[in-house]
C-alpha cells in the first residue's frame, strides 16, 4: 500500500522528498499507577514531494501536522517508516547533511530567535555550525541574505527584541535560506503575525521560491493562506492524510466529508453571512482513544455501516487521493486490506 | 533604500552597554547595594593598608578597651580591643576577607556542580532528570550543619575544609533552578532551529541555552553567596568552622558571647558587619535580576 503514490502530474517531475508510512507515537503517562498508553500523533503517512512544488498540509490542531513537520526536518525520529531525500534515506545524510538540504521556518518569531544573539549572529548560525567560512565571511553572507529578505544591513547588529513580528519572521526566513537548502518546511509561518503582515511574508516566500527554486512544505490551519501559496494540499485528520489533491481541485470540488466541512468553516468578510456552520460538532476525538474504523466517522454526516468497522485506505483515482468509503465503489474492489 | 516599508528613520540609538548602564543607574536599591558591596570588597582587598594594627597581635595590657564613643575609649583602638587585647577594627577589616572569600569560592564550586546538573537534567529529561531529582532529594534530606559536623569530626577543620564542605553541599538550589529554566528554554523554537541547523548538543547548551538562563544563575549565585557566608558564621560560631585565631566574624561573635553583658560591642560590631554585607549582596542580586532579565527590557 506504500507504492503508487505519485499523481500523474508528479510523475514527470523529480521527486525531492518521499515519506513512506511515517508513524510517530508517544507514550503518555497516565499517572503513577496507571501505566503508559500510546498516542499515535502521526499514523502511516506517505507523501511524495516534487522539486519546486508547495505542498500545503492542513488540519485542525492536534491532527499531527507539527509532528509530521518535525519528522521531515529530522528533529524527531519516526517510530516507523522512512524518509528519503532524492531517493537517499535521510539516516545516511547525517545531522549536518540533512541541515544543508532541509531548513525550517517556525510559527512564532518571538520564540524562534535567540534573544541574546544579534540578528547577524542568528542568521549566520547555520554557517557557523557547518564550519563554513571565517567569521567575517559569515557575517557578510548573513547581511547579503538579510537584504534579500528585505531587511537593510543596519539590522545586523540589533537584537530580536528591537524588531517587529514581521521583521523577525524575515530574519527566520533568512536563517533558513543561508545554507541554500532545497526544501523549507514552514510550520504555520504566518499565523502568529498581524493580518497586514501575513500577506507580505507570503509574497516574500513566493518570490523566494521562484527566485531560488525552492520546495516548500507549508503547514497551516488557515485554508485561505494555503489556497494562496500551495500547489497541492494534503488534509490531515487524527494523524492520517485523508485527502491529497492539487489545490485548484481541492478547493473547487472537495471530496472527503472532512475537507468539505473545513472549507465550509472558512470565515468570510461579509458579516451578513454569519458564522458558518460546519456540522462537525464540538468534539475533536481523543487521540489516545481513536475511534475504530474510519477515524472521522463519529463526526461524519455521510456515515455508512462499514465506516464504523473498516478503516478506509488512501486511494488514487482520476482527481487525486482520498481515504473515504464513499469513493471506493468507483475504484476496483472496495475491500479493505 | 528600496525597502521603504522597513527603513523608516530611527531615533538616535544608544549602544547596548550605555542602555544597560542607564537601566542600572535607574535602580536606586541596586546602586546602593552594589555600592555597599564594592565598599566591602575594597575593605577586604585593602585590609593590610587600612588596619591600624596587626589583627593577630595580642596586647595583654590593653584588654577589653571599649570603642571611642565610650568614656574609657581611645583612638589608638577606635573600635576597642577584645579580651586578648587584639585591635577589634583590624580584626573586623580582615574578617571581610574571610567572608567574601567563602562566599565567592563556595558559589564557584556549588555553581559549577549545580548548573551542570541542572542543564543536563533540564535538557535531556528522562532518566538523567530522574537521577538528578533523586540526588537533589537525597542532598536536601541531609542538613548542612550536621554533615559539616561529621566531616569536621573526621578530617579536622580549616578555612579550606569549610569552603569545600559548603561548596559540595550547596549546589541543590542551582540544580533545581537551572533545571526548570533549562526546561523552559529547551522547548523554544530557537533551540529547534539550532538543531535543524545541525548544531551539536554541546553547542546548543552552551550557545543557546546557557546565555538565556544566565540571569537566573546570577540571582541564585548572589543568594547562595549570602547564605554561604551566614553558614560559615554559624559553623564558626559552633566552633566547627574557621579556627582561631583567624578573624572570622562568626568566630568573633562566638568568642565574645561570654562577655555579652559586659562588652556589648564585641558581639554587636561583627554582627552588624555580617548583617550589612548580607543586605548588600541581596540588594545587588535582586537589582541585577531586574536589570538584566530580557523581559524587563524595552
Amino acid at each position: 500500500m506504500s507504492g503508487a503514490l505519485s499523481t500523474p502530474n508528479l510523475a514527470q517531475s523529480e521527486i525531492l522528498l518521499e515519506a513512506r508510512e511515517l508513524t510517530r507515537s508517544f507514550s503518555v503517562s497516565q499517572g503513577l499507577f496507571k501505566g503508559k498508553r500510546t498516542l499515535h500523533a502521526v499514523n502511516g503517512v506517505s507523501l511524495a514531494i516534487a522539486k519546486g512544488e508547495v505542498l500545503g498540509i492542513v488540519g485542525e490542531s492536534g491532527c499531527g501536522k507539527s509532528t509530521l513537520a518535525r519528522m521531515l526536518l529530522g528533529l524527531l525520529p519516526p517510530s516507523s517508516g522512512e524518509i528519503a531525500l532524492s531517493g537517499e534515506n535521510v539516516g545516511k545524510l547525517g545531522r549536518l547533511g540533512m541541515a544543508r538540504r532541509v531548513q525550517p521556518v517556525f510559527q512564532d518569531p518571538y520564540s524562534s530567535l535567540n534573544p541574546r544573539r544579534t540578528i547577524a549572529s542568528i542568521v549566520a548560525l547555520p554557517l557557523a555550525v557547518q564550519g563554513l567560512g571565517t567569521a567575517a565571511e559569515r557575517r557578510k553572507r548573513a547581511i547579503e541574505i538579510l537584504e534579500k529578505v528585505g531587511l537593510p544591513r543596519r539590522f545586523a547588529d540589533r537584537y530580536p527584541r528591537e524588531l517587529s513580528g514581521g521583521q523577525r519572521q524575515r530574519v527566520a526566513i533568512a536563517r533558513a535560506l543561508i545554507l541554500n537548502p532545497e526544501m523549507v518546511v514552514c510550520d504555520e509561518p504566518t499565523s502568529a503575525l498581524d493580518v497586514s503582515v501575513q500577506s507580505q511574508i507570503l509574497n516574500l516566500l513566493n518570490d523566494l521560491r521562484s527566485e531560488l527554486g525552492l520546495t516548500y512544505v507549508f503547514i497551516s490551519h488557515n485554508l485561505v493562506v494555503v489556497e494562496h501559496i500551495a500547489t497541492r494540499v494534503a488534509v490531515m485528520y487524527l494523524g492520517r492524510v485523508v485527502e491529497l489533491t492539487d489545490t485548484a481541485t481541492l478547493f473547487k470540488a472537495p471530496r472527503h466529508p472532512y475537507t468539505k466541512a473545513l472549507l465550509a468553516s472558512v470565515l468570510t468578510p461579509e458579516p451578513g453571512k454569519g458564522i458558518p456552520e460546519t456540522g462537525l460538532g464540538l468534539a475533536f476525538p481523543d487521540p489516545l482513544n481513536p475511534p475504530p474504523g474510519c477515524p472521522f466517522h463519529p463526526r461524519c454526516p455521510a456515515k455508512m455501516a462499514q465506516c464504523v468497522t473498516v478503516t478506509p485506505q488512501l486511494r488514487q483515482d482520476e482527481s487525486g487521493l482520498v481515504a473515504c468509503h464513499l469513493y471506493e465503489s468507483a475504484a476496483s474492489g472496495a475491500t479493505a486490506s | 533604500m528600496s525597502e521603504t516599508a522597513l527603513s523608516a528613520p530611527d531615533a538616535p540609538e544608544l549602544s547596548e552597554t550605555r542602555k544597560l548602564l542607564r537601566r542600572m543607574l535607574g535602580q536606586k536599591a541596586f546602586v546602593f547595594g552594589v555600592g555597599l558591596l564594592l565598599l566591602f570588597i575594597a575593605i577586604a582587598l585593602l585590609a593590610p593598608v587600612l588596619a591600624p594594627h596587626d589583627p593577630y597581635l595580642q596586647n595583654l595590657t590593653a584588654r577589653n578597651v571599649p570603642p571611642f564613643w565610650y568614656e574609657k575609649g581611645n583612638w589608638a583602638h577606635p573600635l576597642g580591643t577584645d579580651p586578648l587585647g587584639r585591635d577589634y577594627l583590624s580584626r573586623l577589616l580582615y574578617g571581610a576577607r574571610i567572608s567574601l572569600l567563602i562566599g565567592i569560592s563556595v558559589v564557584i564550586i556549588s555553581g559549577l556542580i549545580g548548573t551542570t546538573m541542572g542543564l543536563l537534567a533540564g535538557y535531556f529529561g528522562g532518566r538523567i532528570d530522574m537521577l538528578m531529582t533523586f540526588l537533589v532529594t537525597t542532598r536536601l534530606s541531609m542538613p548542612v550543619i550536621l554533615v559539616a559536623l561529621a566531616v569536621v569530626a573526621i578530617v579536622g577543620s580549616s578555612l579550606w575544609i569549610v569552603i569545600l564542605v559548603l561548596g559540595l553541599l550547596k549546589w541543590d538550589r542551582f540544580a533545581v533552578v537551572m533545571r526548570s529554566a533549562t526546561q523552559q528554554v529547551r522547548s523554544l523554537d530557537y533551540v529547534a532551529a539550532a538543531q535543524a541547523a545541525g548544531a551539536s548538543t554541546t553547542r546548543i547548551i552552551l550557545g543557546e541555552v546557557l546565555p538565556n538562563i544566565a540571569p537566573h544563575l546570577i540571582v541564585v549565585a548572589t543568594l547562595e553567596a549570602a547564605s554561604a557566608i551566614l553558614l560559615e558564621a554559624a559553623l564558626s560560631f559552633l566552633g566547627l568552622g574557621v579556627q582561631p585565631p583567624l578573624p572570622s566574624w562568626g568566630l568573633m561573635i562566638s568568642e565574645a558571647k561570654a562577655y555579652m553583658f559586659f562588652s556589648f560591642w564585641l558581639i554587636a560590631l561583627p554582627g552588624t558587619a555580617l548583617a550589612v554585607l548580607i543586605f548588600a549582596i541581596n540588594l545587588a542580586g535582586d537589582g541585577l535580576r531586574d536589570v538584566i532579565s530580557p523581559e524587563g527590557r524595552t
